[in-house]
């Protein structure tokens, strides 16, 4: 949570005061552009980009809106431009393969799924079903604030919830199924 | 309730979104419907599962990465900023050439609405007697001071500013002289010295009418034909306007061929290129096309002074004085400059 005292001195032009707001979201940025883009230097490129609009469009926020919302608004348009140029469509077969090669590796096993599984299956969602996702579980946003910051109906935020569970559910089920034959 | 309906009361319940009533209502489906109730465990291992994935963080500090560029951001800022109320250009070369004659020519901004032309028309004499006098000398140096400003927009300059002015003057004539005599690099110096300091005094009470007649006659002709303009037409269109009373240096060198000596070209040794400087860039351009082969930013707000080529032409060096006076030398590559 940033201060509104610290937003406010940045910005009425306190440089200082605006670094030190940007170090205090930056994991937040870099978190959502991670796993946006399950891409360490991608997302770093994205985090940078996402740093330097918010040091220079300070003044255009306002307060009626969230801080953190407005934040996660430009760190997701960023990520999911970068996503649309860099990514080019992928057919099933290819992600399966890209799938269990990665899993092979992974054995570091939560209470549930391993993390590199569910890393994988994030990234096959639709990229506005995995940008609900990741705001509901790694910036914990509620439907109101995934809303704010994707500009979505409050409605459709939940519909892209509730259909990204069960595709993760499917994709998830689909890899154990897959990992035992193997 | 149905199984579709519960399986909204299921997905809500993982974002802990159900009223007490809701809860209870689902716990009783559940209760009952064993398909249900395996979809429950997996959504909720599933939910439980996503709640943990690592909080990652950057394997450096993103900001520190970008810090520089923030400053570049600044820097730009307020050189647009700087440059919206006040902008200065100036630059230096040597030519060094003993046999070539060269003309002064002291040229003072110094706006004035009311009268003042008198003394105005004074100053302009004796700058013309100081063209006169110098066009014997040998200097060795090419010289262009280019001040173009405004921003302040106040009727007419305060009694000390005029004064102020006037020992612009006094300081600067008193610099011109040993120049007539000693024609070093070292006189040179000095004169680029006090001259920075007119230029500092004399700016900010520059009114925007007159930057562009002055950048007009500046820019637009070669050093050949620049004398005559600046002591004929310039100071009369000038004093017309009476607003008049600028004053800049020029020491020319005039062997150089005319289309060749424009104050703003600096031609590389081979003659192949030129470098110019823009109002915010500086630009190379190819000699023989007169195409622009590329051009950078200005590294930072200031004066600046053209050095020299380097002998194989891919270098060239030139200096920037900035507001405090300090002065920053760049050599900059021609080709993967920055």
């Amino acid at each position: 949570m940033v201060e509104p005292s610290l937003i406010k001195a940045a910005q009425s032009g306190d440089r200082e005061a605006l670094v030190t707001l940007l170090r205090e979201i930056e994991n937040h940025v870099y978190r959502t552009a991670y796993y946006i883009l399950n891409n360490e230097q991608d997302a770093l490129d994205a985090s940078q980009e996402a740093l330097i609009r918010i040091y220079t469009k300070i003044e255009t926020y306002e307060e009626k809106a969230q801080f953190k919302t407005w934040v996660q608004r430009i760190v997701t348009n960023i990520c999911i431009d970068k996503f649309r140029k860099t990514k080019p469509t992928i057919s099933i077969d290819e992600h399966e393969i890209v799938f269990q090669d990665k899993s092979c590796v992974e054995h570091d096993v939560m209470a549930g799924f391993a993390i590199d599984e569910i890393k994988q299956a994030i990234d096959q969602l639709p990229e506005h079903h995995r940008t609900v996702v990741i705001l509901r579980y790694l910036q914990d946003f509620s439907y109101n604030e995934i809303a704010v910051s994707l500009d979505l109906p409050l409605n459709t935020v939940k519909s892209y919830l509730f259909r990204a569970r069960q595709q993760l559910q499917h994709l998830l089920q689909d890899y154990q199924k897959g990992g035992v034959r193997g | 309730m149905n199984c579709t309906e519960v399986g909204e009361l299921m997905q809500r319940n993982l974002d802990y979104d159900l009223s007490e009533l809701e809860l209870a209502t689902l716990m009783t489906h559940l209760s009952d419907c064993a398909q249900c109730t395996v979809l429950f465990e997996k959504l909720t291992l599933l939910s439980g599962s996503l709640e943990q994935l690592p909080r990652v963080t950057p394997s450096i500090s993103i900001v520190d990465a970008i810090l520089p560029e923030l400053e570049r951001i600044d820097k730009e800022k307020s050189n647009s900023l700087i440059l919206a109320k006040q902008r200065r250009t100036r630059w230096f070369t040597s030519v060094g050439s003993i046999a070539t004659a060269a003309a002064i020519v002291v040229l003072m901004i110094n706006l004035n609405g009311i009268p003042a032309t008198n003394n105005s028309s004074a100053t302009d004499l004796a700058m013309k007697t100081n063209v006169q006098n110098n066009t014997e000398t040998e200097p060795a140096a090419d010289f262009f001071v280019a001040s173009d400003q405004e921003a302040d927009k106040a009727d007419g300059i305060s009694e000390s500013d005029r004064s102020r002015t006037t020992d612009g003057i006094g300081q600067f004539s008193s610099s011109v002289a040993p120049n007539n005599n000693g024609q070093s690099s070292k006189a040179g110096s000095e004169l680029e010295e006090s001259q920075v300091v007119d230029s500092t005094a004399i700016s900010p009470t520059l009114p925007s009418l007159k930057k562009d007649i002055l950048a007009e006659k500046l820019t637009g002709s070669t050093s050949m034909t620049f004398v005559p303009e600046l002591s004929g037409s310039l100071t009369e269109k000038v004093d017309k306007l009476g607003v008049l009373n600028e004053l800049a240096t020029t020491i020319q060198d005039q062997s150089v061929e005319p289309e060749k000596s424009s104050v703003e070209q600096y031609l590389s040794r081979d003659e192949q290129v030129y470098l110019q400087f823009e109002e915010h860039t500086i630009a190379v351009y190819e000699t023989s096309s007169k195409q622009m082969i590329r051009e950078w930013e200005l590294p930072q707000q200031g004066l600046f002074e053209f050095i020299e080529w380097d002998i194989e032409g891919n270098n060239f060096t030139f200096q920037v004085t900035d507001e405090a006076g300090e002065i920053t030398s760049y050599t900059w590559k021609l080709i993967e400059q920055q």
